[in-house]
């Protein structure tokens, strides 16, 4: 296990600033770099600020950073998937994400697209392709594909499942995604 | 109604205070309606002291700011997702955070005066800061990201490996 230490930033330290979150834990095998990037400026102890404001700040990255930063750790990835700006007014909606969907929302959610979900297996009239991801032993994900439209369901067996829609707009986007499966 | 001559004092949470035209706090939310909720004559110059929970050298920087944008529309315009977006900082404000993002406590100007222009509501500096920090990690990597954010990685293996998959199709 690497070895941490505690970052407080250092507005809320030296100027008296009141912080909403916890301290961040920061990674010292890379001192070094960190230690450059102070030089310049070019670091930032995100999570000293209220969520909020994290929240505000991320929703003028692009959805590709923003999932980026939906990786970085667990705190920003909750406040990334909690974020109100994520889908708002968007016109150019590829795909969207929605966490804590119950068996109840889920199990209509296929009633309406026609997709039916019964005893661990999908039926539909219509021709899809439904993948099992195997190489994942804690929960299962099911990828499902009907036409260029990609639905993953994650964690069926669970309470609450994690269920995203992602619209391929050309055949060979849809085709690297099933083979992604396929692998 | 604005009168270009009114002046109202403002007191920092350091103890100073600092005397500003209306033309300037227009634009902060939390100020007018601090006015507003005093319900004095608007006629009274100045106008009584109004405290803010902003010290002296960041209310500094947020007034040169204001200064700068005292002609801005208001009400501030609001955003699309569309229109969403960090490389739109216009030129004066990118020199003026300059003057302090090189510098060793960079981040510590950065922090105050983003929590600044969130407690006094100014919106238009809350985005332009706000802005400023999404562009120190945007087009970054994940690890990159972790570099600049100061974080450590508290994902499981298991964990990673779904992320990998679920963010595939915007990666390649």
């Amino acid at each position: 296990k690497r070895g941490t230490r505690v970052a407080k930033p250092r507005a809320a330290s030296k100027k008296g600033m009141a912080t909403s979150s916890s301290p961040t834990s920061i990674d010292t095998r890379s001192a070094r770099k960190r230690k450059n990037e102070e030089a310049t400026g070019d670091y930032f102890p995100i999570l000293g600020l209220p969520t909020e404001l994290v929240s505000h700040s991320i929703s003028f990255l692009s959805m590709k950073d923003r999932l980026r930063v939906a990786g970085v750790n667990k705190k920003l990835r909750k406040i990334d998937s909690e974020s109100k700006n994520m889908l708002s007014g968007s016109t150019k909606l590829r795909m969207f994400q929605s966490l804590n969907v119950s068996k109840k929302i889920y199990i209509s959610f296929f009633k309406l697209i026609g997709i039916t979900y019964k005893d661990g297996r999908f039926f539909s009239n219509r021709d899809i392709e439904v993948y099992k991801d195997r190489t994942i032993t804690t929960c299962d994900l099911w990828t499902i594909f009907d036409e260029g439209v990609e639905i993953q369901i994650n964690g069926l067996t669970y309470a609450t499942s994690r269920l995203t829609v992602i619209f391929h707009e050309t055949h060979e986007q849809l085709e690297e995604a099933k083979n992604k499966n396929e692998l | 109604r604005i009168y270009p001559l009114m002046r109202v004092t403002l007191t920092t949470s350091d103890g100073a205070s600092v005397t500003v035209s209306r033309q300037l706090t227009k634009h902060s939310g939390f100020i007018e309606k601090a006015i507003t909720d005093m319900a004095v004559d608007d006629n009274a110059v100045p106008l009584s002291a109004v405290a803010v929970d902003v010290d002296d050298a960041t209310l500094k920087l947020v007034i040169e700011w204001l200064t700068e944008h005292r002609d801005d529309a208001l009400p501030y315009p609001e955003k699309t997702d569309e229109e969403r977006r960090a490389d739109d900082i216009p030129a004066w404000d990118q020199a003026f955070v300059q003057k302090w993002d090189t510098k060793e406590d960079q981040q510590q100007t950065l922090y105050a005066v983003i929590t600044a222009a969130d407690k006094l509501d100014i919106k238009g500096l809350l985005d332009m800061t706000c802005k400023t920090l999404a562009n120190k990690i945007n087009g970054k990597t994940v690890e990159e990201m972790r570099e600049i954010l100061q974080l450590e990685c508290d994902f499981t293996e298991e964990e990673l490996a779904e992320i990998r998959k679920e963010n595939a199709w915007c990666e390649n």
